[in-house]
């Protein structure tokens, strides 16, 4: 089938070939794009981005706390724990997730479980790479619990530092490609999971989580 | 079978006939286009993000033998594989060797368009593997063995009520449901998927953008169904077109809130993920097998069209059919193509030959709106002009030609131009009394239309009077 690969680049050169008629496409400049002076604002101040990001995602129906320490985060997870009657809890293979989570008495499941277990879970709690304030959106990577726990449990709950706030998305991707190679899974999460296929009305939880809690800590 | 012309003009009409169905789906387009305006409306520049967001594809397409072959290195470097199919037979065969090579029974789709492009559905179920879709709208459709109605929507024209309906027919065991309630609805297709996902051996995908820079497939979407299909079965198969590639993962920063406000209204959607090959060590979970099979499928061919080339820029927002007054009356359906709409329009005649899908350029006002809010700024409308100019002259009409010879000539003769026109006006006025009834000679006109006698005098007296040279 190296065939169809060599026939294919054959043809786009050949197409390629054919010049462009003059003056259909003036209008598209050929500089290097630059986003920040399209996207939302931010401002420049960085002991604003809390606050938005907080706006930004609770406008999702994401839920946001700041907490001063790992001991008042993990009070907020037994809280939720409590009301929601988790019974069994993802937890991501890391020492914040494993502190926030010590006294939790619902069982644990591992990474690496069997994904059926990890499904049957009622929340996954998973460390990120980067908090955007201009989206309200959280960046995982496979390092943060693989492809399968940011999104399997109906409830996420995320704990990250305040010095992972990055102010836009330029910054969050590059924040992801900071470590070379790219890892093999990232993703950009902005709000519970969502769908409005039937009749354009908002359903929270289609497929992914329902619920999104993030927990900053200092 | 009739020619896709031909149903093409008998669908249309059924769907404009259908007043009920284009009231709400008019209302769909009216919340979209409000949750649009206030989305672009927090943006510092929507235009100049049009502009980078063009340039970006643009750039993508100048330079797309080499960007494919650099993001072809990148992904075998991460462990992939990456399969070339030249059109949609070659496509097919790829998926379906993959999935006899892998012993595979049960196969989960999240939304690609790439895949109806293809025909893979079909193939699929010929060759007897288990296979969902698994984005809630293609669901949906799939359980109603009907094509998406529009690409990014694509179960946007049904109640709630049909969408029960379809459930309580199409999933075994649900029996007879006493909700209409999204929610519930909702909740009921994720059990369902939920073991679908588990059960799969292999998760099929598009891809929204290919990085060439680091191997990555990039996937958009709001319900996280595609996250869960590629994170679970053991293979996963991406199906991209060639013009997906883009340079750059930074690129991503500009083209994803743009394909989110243009597309949804949403400043950003709710998942935009990367894959780039298969579990690595040290990764918890993931497939063993990742495949991308590249698929050309007429878009070289539309390449090496001097004038609509840009159309390979499109994001697949699906804005220009959102604001297209046509698609508004007609429906998707009627297109009778993957890709509806103003850009369905314009590039399904190249992708499947001008002779058969050239009616389809003349499904258009040329009102524009599709060029104004196209984020990528291609001259839809201009190229819908084309495909026109292209038809003619691929199946030159005799019979219109002779129209408009006569009526050329007649221009040049005023006198008899008046008369005609009397007789015209008069014979408006004086069926007026047969509308709605037997006999009525504009029935057809009438049947979707007012017709209305113009009044006062015709252009010709009008100029005479006020001192025009006629
Ligand atoms: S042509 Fe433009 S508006 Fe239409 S789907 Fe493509 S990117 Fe969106």
């Amino acid at each position: 089938m190296s065939d169809a690969r060599a026939s294919i680049l054959a043809g786009v050169r050949a197409a390629l070939a054919v010049p462009t008629e003059r003056g259909v496409h003036a209008d598209v400049e050929r500089l290097p794009p630059d986003a920040r002076a399209a996207l939302p604002p931010v401002p420049a101040d960085p002991s604003e981005w809390p606050a938005i990001f907080t706006q930004r995602m609770e406008a999702l129906r994401g839920r946001c706390y700041r907490v001063v320490d790992e001991e008042e985060a993990a009070g907020v997870i037994a809280r939720m724990a409590h009301e929601e009657g988790w019974n069994a809890v993802y937890l991501q293979d890391e020492p914040t997730v494993a502190a926030v989570s010590a006294d939790l008495r619902a069982r644990r499941v591992s990474a690496g479980a069997p994904a059926r277990e990890m499904a049957d879970c009622d929340a996954g709690i998973t460390t990120c790479r980067a908090l955007v304030a201009q989206t309200g959106s959280i960046l995982v990577t496979a390092a943060d619990g693989g492809r399968a726990g940011t999104v399997l449990a109906p409830h996420h709950v995320v704990v990250a530092r305040e010095s992972q706030l990055v102010p836009d998305l330029p910054d969050a991707w590059q924040v992801a490609s900071a470590g070379r190679p790219v890892p093999s899974f990232v993703s950009l999460v902005t709000g519970p999971s969502r769908t409005a296929d039937i009749e354009r009305t908002l359903v929270l939880g289609a497929h992914g989580p329902i619920r999104l809690t993030v927990l900053i800590l200092p | 079978m009739d020619a896709p012309g031909t149903w093409f003009r008998t669908d249309a009409h059924r769907s404009a006939l259908d007043t009920e169905r284009a009231g709400f789906l008019r209302d769909g387009l009216m919340g979209y286009r409000e949750r649009r305006t206030a989305a672009q409306q927090a943006w510092i520049s929507w235009e100049a993000g049009t502009r980078a967001a063009a340039a970006i594809k643009w750039e993508a397409i100048e330079r797309l033998p080499e960007l494919l072959e650099s993001f072809e290195e990148r992904l075998l470097e991460r462990g992939a594989e990456v399969c070339w199919a030249r059109d949609d037979v070659e496509a097919r065969a790829h998926v379906l060797r993959i999935l006899r090579e892998e012993n595979a029974k049960r196969v989960v789709k999240s939304k690609t368009m790439t895949s109806e492009e293809i025909g893979l559905n079909d193939a699929l179920e010929a060759g007897g593997f288990d296979t969902l879709e698994t984005d809630l709208g293609e669901y949906i459709q799939q359980l109603r063995h009907e094509p998406p109605f529009h690409f990014v929507m694509p179960s946007m024209h049904l109640r709630r009520d049909e969408v029960r309906e379809t459930f309580e027919r199409g999933i075994p065991g649900v029996g007879l449901l006493d909700t209409d309630d999204p929610a519930e609805l909702t909740l009921i297709a994720r059990r369902v998927l939920r073991e679908a996902y588990l059960a799969a051996d292999v998760g099929i995908s598009g891809a929204n953008f290919g990085v060439a820079e680091t191997g990555h497939i990039a996937i958009t979407e709001n319900e996280g169904n595609a996250r869960l299909v590629c994170a679970l079965p053991r293979v996963h198969v991406a199906l991209m077109g060639i013009e997906k590639v883009i340079p750059r993962l930074a690129d991503l920063a500009i083209l994803q809130p743009m394909l989110a406000t243009a597309g949804t209204g949403q400043a950003l959607t709710c998942y935009n993920s990367l894959y780039g090959g298969p579990r690595e060590t040290g990764d918890p979970d993931g497939p063993r097998r990742f495949v991308v099979v590249l698929i050309d499928n007429g878009r070289s061919r539309l390449l090496g069209d001097p004038v609509m080339r840009d159309a390979l820029r499109c994001i697949r927002c699906g804005a220009c059919l959102n604001v297209c007054p046509v698609f508004q009356v007609i429906g998707g359906h009627a297109y009778g193509t993957t890709y509806q709409g103003p850009i369905g329009s314009v590039i399904t005649p190249t992708f499947r030959g001008v002779e058969t899908f050239a009616h389809l350029a003349h499904a258009s006002t040329l009102c524009g709106a599709c060029t104004e809010t196209c984020p990528v700024r291609i001259d839809l409308h201009r190229h819908l002009l084309r495909v026109r100019a292209l038809a003619a002259q691929a199946a030159p009409d005799p019979g219109l030609r002779a129209g408009f010879r006569g009526f050329a000539w007649l221009t040049r003769h005023p006198r008899l131009f008046r008369a005609v026109g009397r007789t015209g006006r008069f014979v408006l006025r004086a069926t007026r009394f047969l509308a709605g009834l037997d006999g009525d000679p504009f029935a057809r006109w009438r049947a979707t239309r007012t017709l209305e006698a113009p009044r006062g005098p015709g252009f010709l007296g009008d100029s005479r009077r006020s001192g025009g040279t006629g």
